[in-house]
């Protein structure tokens, strides 16, 4: 499987519009994919579609060679689709530790457990590797903090955390250096390099260019519901149509 | 049988409609969940009954206070509870306990005045026509003609006035509701207002037709708020026939089976309509409210 | 003295029903209506297993809550995807639906002349016949379902429900089924409502469908609204305030006949001021949506 992520001639129309027109993509496994594009352009609606808050009209998803197109969007994430959306959502009132421990999608979650089992080392496992990735991201500090009270930047080093400790495959991250200061932009790149090594397969949407062209191996240019131009950065990049129409000058 | 079957049908019915009409009034320009409707539904019959049985007053003047009574009533929980609720942006489960709440409050007043008692309001029950083994009550006559009354006045209102648009816009379309130009606290009070005086005319017209005690909210209310779910909450006629729908079932209901069973059919009406409103047992695409 | 242990046992069972409701209400937020209806099924499902297959009352609970949970199954499954005030309908309508079953289904509930003669509980030679007895036996009860809760509230699933009620979309983008969830809770709130069904049973040995209606469960919803959900302080504290409120007023004298009534209007009244100004109730956690 070198395709993680296929999309086959996906069309999606909301109230008559046609919002997604007929996209194709392969995404390989592994390698970090950006998609770019002028607003309404389709793009978090893409990522949707992934996702699967919205189904379809035409045309399949196939993830690790499956066809998810009628998954429910629960079920895609518990194999492995991971999203952080534009506005993070991480839970607020809940600590940093208790945002990385409930993403754990095992039978611990039973209520029968809850009430008559007894603690086991199954807990205190998912302690350790939750308290990793709040150390991977630099949080572990403040791990007993209620996630509202961080910053916005430091809410996405959370989220990026809590898609690791959930062990998914497929991160879908919808703008990950926005609203951020520079040094957290490049903390933030600087993490999201460091998941290559863990096999991660990643797509971002962003506008931050300089964001773009530092850490994907991989660019689309979406306009008006298609990909417009696809390429390495250098060849998007360089394109004139891409240019011309959206990097302006 | 079957002709009174549908004679009774028809003047349950045309109650039901013109509860559901107050009650479609206030939801569909605030999108409240206006349980409090059936403590206004109450009040109004009791203030009613002071001043026909009480005070002698005549049948059209106590009528008009109780409708004034009513109206200004609604006026009241609009301004008092709900409108300060809208300005926080309370949530909707907040909104409906507050309702609840707001119906009880109510109806424990009345019954502590009052007594719970059932109290007769006249001797039109027994006032009746009869055609062969069909017998017709005169206040069921009245109550259709009531309605028919209503439905005329409400259906112009809606839909050729000013105003009557203000309501369909105020939720639906914000710029046309913008462009119409009229206050949005105006209209919401206006419907209170208005609502509240048609939940005046049926709980008259009931308490007439069998008398009151202080629980005939609730089921006036829960009728109603059925008629509009299962008709359509978009638009009037929708509510209508969703009431007369319900009417009839309900009196199949006690015609063939038993009056016993009569608020169980109607709610699982209500529940096979909610369900299939909501996509049905079986979901195969759908989209995600808001994100 | 005797009275001052009836309330107590009274305190017990509404401490037991108020924590069942704390879950869909205060950990998953759906508000439900329906809380009487399994109130009811548990009282009915004991006495008909203790009185017509002379089952034991410790061994007929378990059975009542199994019931009561996969009764509660029928409830959710199809209402759980409503949204809002359209949930609260439909666990109204099935309140009431179930109650006119309750009230109607004379072979097997004998209908509105109720259940008499229900036996006290027994075991191991000990039957709960006194009023000390009994009280020890429905504290010891409400205890247990305190600490259930409290393990339940503090363990991976309970740590579930509140990402669910803090962010539903959230929760499923982690890959939380939030609708089996939702189920779960209900089930387990049905469960446990059985219980004090059962206790409340054998307490007063006679039951009829009057004692489980719409105006029940609100009432048990106005405990929980009013002392607070979304933690194990809230729906206690609610308890303590709806049983002693009423005794408070007839200490100051206040005429049986007005009581009721006088209550209600209290009750709404402390509704109202708090949906508006405290909407997490006295000691609660949760804010209502």
């Amino acid at each position: 499987m070198v395709d993680i992520l296929r999309l086959e001639n996906i069309s999606n129309s909301f109230d008559g519009l046609k919002v997604i027109d007929n996209l194709n993509m392969n995404v390989k496994a592994g390698k970090i994919s950006a998609i770019i594009g002028p607003n309404g352009a389709g793009k978090t609606t893409l990522f949707n579609l992934i996702c699967g808050y919205l189904y379809p009209d035409n045309g399949s998803i196939i993830y690790k060679d499956k066809d998810i197109s009628m998954l429910p969007p629960w079920e895609r994430a518990s194999i492995g689709i991971g999203r952080l959306f534009q506005d993070i959502r991480v839970f607020k009132k809940l600590t940093l530790l208790e945002n990385l421990l409930v993403t754990f999608n095992d039978s611990s979650d039973s209520p029968l457990k809850a009430m008559f089992g007894r603690r086991d080392k199954k807990e205190k496992e998912k302690i350790e590797s939750s308290l990793k990735w709040l150390d991977f991201v630099g949080l572990i500090d403040i791990k007993e903090n209620l996630a509202e009270n961080l910053s916005w930047g430091q809410q996405k080093l959370l989220s990026l955390a809590r898609l690791l400790c959930g062990n998914f495959d497929l991160l879908l991250i919808d703008e990950p250096v926005s609203g951020v200061s520079p040094s957290m932009a490049d903390s933030i790149l600087g993490k999201i390099k460091e998941l290559r090594s863990l096999n991660k397969t990643i797509i971002i949407v962003e506008h931050d260019m300089d964001a773009v062209k530092e850490i994907s191996d991989y660019v689309y240019f979406m306009d008006s519901g298609k990909f417009a131009a696809s390429g390495s950065p250098q060849e998007i990049f360089g394109n004139q149509k891409v240019i011309g129409s959206y990097l302006g000058v | 049988m079957l002709l009174q079957f549908l004679i009774n049908g028809i003047a349950s019915g045309a109650l039901i409609a013109i509860m559901a009409i107050g009650f479609w009034f206030i939801y569909r320009a605030t999108s409240l969940f206006h349980i409090a409707h059936g403590g206004v539904y109450t009040a109004a019959a009791y203030i009613f009954y002071s001043l026909y049985i009480s005070n002698g007053i005549s049948l059209s003047l106590a009528s008009l206070l109780s409708l004034t009574f009513s109206g200004i009533l609604g006026l009241i929980m609009y301004f008092v509870v709900y409108s300060p609720l809208e300005k926080k942006h309370a949530s909707e489960g907040i909104k409906f306990i507050s309702s609840l709440a707001i119906y009880i409050f109510i109806v424990n007043i009345i019954a502590l005045i009052y007594g719970n008692e059932t109290k007769m309001l006249s001797e039109w029950t027994s006032k009746s026509i009869s055609f062969g083994n069909i017998i017709i009550i005169k206040i069921q006559i009245y109550e259709f003609i009531s309605f028919l009354i209503l439905l005329m006045a409400s259906y112009l209102f809606v839909k050729r006035t000013k105003s009557g648009r203000a309501i369909r816009a105020i939720g639906d379309n914000p710029l046309l509701f913008k462009a119409i130009g009229l206050n949005e606290k105006w209209v919401k009070g206006m419907v209170f207002v208005i609502g509240s005086a048609i939940a005046g005319v049926a709980s008259i017209l009931a308490g007439l037709d069998v008398g009151i005690d202080p629980r005939i909210g609730m089921s006036a209310l829960l009728n109603a708020v059925v008629a509009v779910i299962v008709g359509g909450v978009k638009k009037i006629e929708g509510v209508v026939l969703g009431a007369f729908l319900i009417a009839i079932i309900q009196n199949l209901v006690i015609w063939q089976f038993s009056a016993r069973w009569e608020s169980a059919a109607t709610f699982l009406v209500l529940v096979i309509v909610l369900l299939y409103k909501s996509g049905g047992l079986l979901v195969v695409k759908r989209r995600i409210e808001e994100l | 003295m005797n009275y001052l242990i009836h309330i107590l046992i009274m305190i017990s069972i509404y401490t037991i029903l108020s924590i069942s409701l704390n879950l869909p209400v205060g950990y998953t937020g759906l508000l439900s209506l329906a809380q009487a209806a399994f109130y009811g099924i548990g009282a009915y499902a004991v006495t008909l297993l203790m009185m017509q297959a002379g089952i034991n009352f410790f061994l007929a609970i378990v059975m009542a809550i199994i019931i009561s949970a996969a009764l509660s199954l029928l409830v959710s499954y199809p209402s759980i995807r409503l949204k809002g005030d359209y949930f609260i309908l439909a666990s109204l309508a099935f309140q009431i639906i179930i109650f006119t079953i309750l009230y109607n289904w004379m072979g097997m509930t004998n209908g509105p002349y109720g259940i008499p003669g229900i036996p006290r509980p027994e075991i191991f030679g000990i039957v709960f016949d006194s009023l000390p007895k009994f009280l020890a036996l429905s504290g010891v009860i409400a205890i247990a379902v305190i600490i259930i809760a409290k393990r339940l509230y503090s363990s991976s699933f309970g740590l579930v429900l509140k990402a669910i009620r803090e962010d539903e979309l959230s929760a499923i983008s982690i890959g939380k089924d939030v609708r089996k969830f939702k189920i779960m809770a209900f089930a387990i709130s049905s469960g446990l409502a059985a219980i004090a069904g059962a206790l409340y049973a054998v307490y007063v040995t006679y039951i009829d469908p009057t004692s489980f209606t719409l105006d029940e469960s609100i009432f048990i919803l106005s405990i929980v609204l009013i002392g607070g959900s979304g933690n194990l302080k809230g729906p206690i504290i609610g308890v303590l305030f709806m049983i002693l409120l009423p005794e408070g007023l007839r200490f100051l004298g206040m005429p049986d006949s007005i009581a009721a009534n006088a209550r209600q209007i209290i009750y709404a009244l402390i509704l109202i001021l708090l949906m508006r100004f405290r909407p997490q109730g006295l000691a609660g956690e949760y804010k209502l949506g």
